[in-house]
């Protein structure tokens, strides 16, 4: 699997109404040992929204220096994010991924360490 | 690398620059490799760069273009971007420096061809601009 795999694909609960489309996928540094590097990344779950622009570029972590007026545009549009723990996922399709929560049960993304 | 280290992927991994040991340029991050186990959430084994991926993300016409010249270079394996293990990442930053150096990288072979066939024959190339 590739991480473009899951990049914009649909996220759908178990009714089968989409909660909105992957932003990002986050990583946490703990998987195996590859090769002779410190351990891996392994993922942590998915960051869940509805508007993708600007949300890439950063702009929307409240901890992400830039220019205030864009900061602030895109804090709003990023506003809805919700994480997805990957213990939730049950299914990777094509486009789409099925998880086995509902949009009341997602909390925001924590801030990134 | 700190334990307990957290990052979102496509921000702080997609498109970074990857420098070899040598503090050279060894191409741009187009893509992950995750690799699911038995049990537990899919971890990343390798970095995906140079032209193969990035036609991918790309394309069109320009995809396909980059993406046959990719494979007239690799005219026996399948198609694809140059794999490069994490095994071999040694730290990742605003960019992604590697322990090894690029020429034992796949993405050099394209760096060189198109620094040979497309650069190269670009009038004024050979030196510095006035």
């Amino acid at each position: 699997m590739r991480l473009t795999d899951l990049l914009d694909s649909d996220v759908v609960d178990p009714a089968g109404r989409t909660l909105g489309h992957v932003h990002d996928v986050r990583l946490v540094q703990e998987g195996p040992v590859v090769g002779s590097s410190d351990a891996t990344f392994r993922v942590a779950g998915l960051v869940v929204g509805g508007t993708a622009f600007g949300a890439r570029l950063g702009f929307g972590r409240t901890n992400v220096q830039g220019p205030w007026l864009l900061k602030r545009l895109f804090e709003r549009l990023h506003a809805d994010a919700r994480f997805v723990p990957w213990a939730s996922v049950r299914a990777v399709t094509p486009g789409a991924i099925h998880v086995g929560v509902s949009a009341a049960d997602l909390r925001r993304p924590e801030p990134l360490s | 690398m700190m334990a307990g280290r957290t990052i979102d992927a496509a921000l702080s991994l997609l498109d970074r620059q990857l420098i070899d040991v040598n503090e050279r340029f060894a191409g741009k991050v187009d893509d992950l490799e995750l690799t699911l186990p038995e049990q537990g959430a899919p971890y990343v084994t390798a970095i995906l760069a140079g032209p193969g991926s990035l036609s991918r993300r790309i394309g069109g016409r320009l995809g396909s273009w980059i993406e046959s010249v990719h494979r007239r270079l690799h005219p026996l394996s399948e198609p694809g971007p140059a794999s490069i293990s994490w095994g071999v990442v040694a730290e990742v930053g605003s960019s992604i420096r590697l322990s090894v150096a690029r020429s034992v990288l796949e993405v050099d072979r394209f760096e060189s061809w198109t620094r040979e066939h497309v650069i190269g024959r670009i009038p004024g190339s050979g030196h510095a601009p006035d």
